[in-house]
């Protein structure tokens, strides 16, 4: 299986292409569309505007240089697009409107965008006799709605439309094998996880710039929240990944922390460019 | 994939399902349209040979209509009063030969052996007849104009003439006889 994946940021979106052979995840193509100045989606309020002339255009160009005849492709959202919750519930409405319904009235207050912005997608995480968790994401319906109908209307299907920290979690599967704190720092921000129990149970996404000082105390703030919420100590484990490399990046976590390896990761490429390490997140929502 | 989260609408059964409907309509479209031209085809030819039926009805027709004025032409007013002619004049033959055998018959019937005719004359277009004959009986010729005189088809029947002959030896008497009548 072969596949473009797309990976939308405020500016525009990079283009990569993944192959996975035998378990080994092949990227090759290194494109960027946009990065011109302008963004491509805007925040008024409580609500997600896309500039819909802009990125139609941004895939124009993306089908002349790179697509092709090819007429399907993954998109990751851009960061802090999408708000996670996880609810441990003893039984879930088998009927899925029903199921959306009844998770809608549990999340609803949770979320600060309005009721009839809210587009939610619920995945069984884990599954026994007495509770069923659900992981559920949120994001806005109109933001989905433009992007999808701006592809459809150039002739290509996006048939997965991935939140970043999600496709994070699928490519770090060798490291998920216990309680864990995972970090992940981009340039404009960052997202962090809290996996406990074989769950991502805590989300947190920021799409800001985030000065290494002010890290700690943001890692601290997220984690303590987990052990009030929880009243468990924290866990011992941090897994760490920091896009820009940065070497003292280390002295600012706790002793012990781990650094994803990409070559954990059954990633294979040629490719010598700076934005690698955001091909893991694509091999995520590739794979 | 461990976490499903997919925002995406993309209903692949569906898009399969609305794929396969819309290869089906265009299919049927094609199809529509190939079973169109055979039609017209099929039109224009039963419309080639609908004109050629009606052409050769025409030709039929004109045939008709040539012979129908090779007939006129042929029975014109002339040729038609000749042919009524020869119609009438065979009619007319047919009636008098069959007044002569009327005429004979009767006469066959009511001639005895005793008499003996030496002429009839019949003519029919007159309708009169003269009957010339011998009797060595002469006494039989009143019977014999009698009996002519019954016979409803004659009328005016009259005996013109009778005369009366000796033989060498005087005593046998032979008797001439003229009857005339008419025929009705």
């Amino acid at each position: 299986m072969a596949i473009d994946v797309l990976i939308m940021e405020k500016e525009g979106f990079i283009r990569t292409f993944v192959e996975k052979k035998q378990s080994v995840r092949t990227i090759s193509g290194f494109e960027k569309f946009g990065y011109e100045g302008k963004q491509l989606f805007n925040r008024k309020g409580v609500e997600l505007f896309l500039d819909y002339e802009y990125f139609s255009s941004l895939i124009d160009n993306l089908q002349k240089k790179v697509m092709g005849n090819r007429r399907e492709a993954h998109l990751i959202l851009p960061f802090s697009t999408t708000w996670y919750h996880t609810l441990d519930v003893e039984e879930v409405p088998k009927n899925k409107n029903e199921a959306y319904e009844f998770v809608l009235w549990k999340i609803s207050k949770l979320i600060p965008i309005p009721k009839e912005q809210i587009e939610i997608r619920i995945d069984t995480i884990s599954l026994s006799r007495e509770l069923t968790t659900l992981l559920v994401a949120v994001t806005y319906k109109t933001f989905i709605f433009d992007i999808e109908k701006c592809f459809r209307e150039k002739g290509i299907d996006l048939t997965v439309i991935m939140p970043p920290t999600i496709a994070i979690l699928n490519a770090l599967e060798p490291y998920l094998n216990g309680d864990a704190i995972i970090l992940w720092l981009k340039e404009n921000g960052f997202s962090m996880i809290g996996f406990l129990k074989g769950i991502p149970r805590y989300i947190r996404e920021l799409d800001q710039t985030l000065p290494l000082e002010k890290l700690d105390t943001e890692l601290y703030s997220f984690m303590s929240a987990i052990t009030k919420s929880e009243g468990i100590s924290l866990p011992e484990r941090i897994i760490f990944f920091d896009e820009l490399n940065r070497e003292e990046l280390i002295k600012f976590l706790p002793p012990g922390s781990t650094q994803v390896k990409l070559e954990t990761l059954n990633i294979k490429s040629g490719l010598q460019t700076p934005d690698f390490e955001k091909f893991v997140i694509v091999v995520g929502a590739a794979s | 994939m461990r976490y499903k989260i997919n925002f995406s609408n993309f209903d692949r059964a569906k898009e399969l399902r609305k794929r396969f409907i819309n290869k089906t309509f265009w299919i049927a479209v094609v199809f529509s349209i190939i079973l169109g031209f055979y039609g017209i085809n099929k039109f224009l030819s039963l419309g080639k040979e609908v004109e050629k039926v009606l052409g050769e009805a025409n030709e039929l027709k004109e045939k008709i209509e040539k012979a129908t004025q090779e007939r006129k032409r042929i029975l014109s007013e002339k040729e038609e009063l000749t042919l009524k002619n020869k119609i009438r004049f065979y009619e007319d033959l047919q009636r008098k030969k069959l007044t002569q055998t009327i005429f004979f018959n009767i006469l066959e019937e009511k001639t005895p052996n005793n008499i003996k005719l030496v002429s009839v004359d019949v003519d029919v277009m007159r309708k009169s007849f003269i009957i010339n004959g011998e009797t060595l009986f002469p006494e039989m010729v009143g019977v014999y104009l009698g009996e002519l005189q019954k016979v409803e088809f004659f009328k005016n029947v009259t005996l013109v003439k009778q005369v009366m002959q000796k033989g060498v030896d005087e005593k046998i008497v032979i008797g001439n006889f003229e009857i005339r009548g008419e025929i009705i």
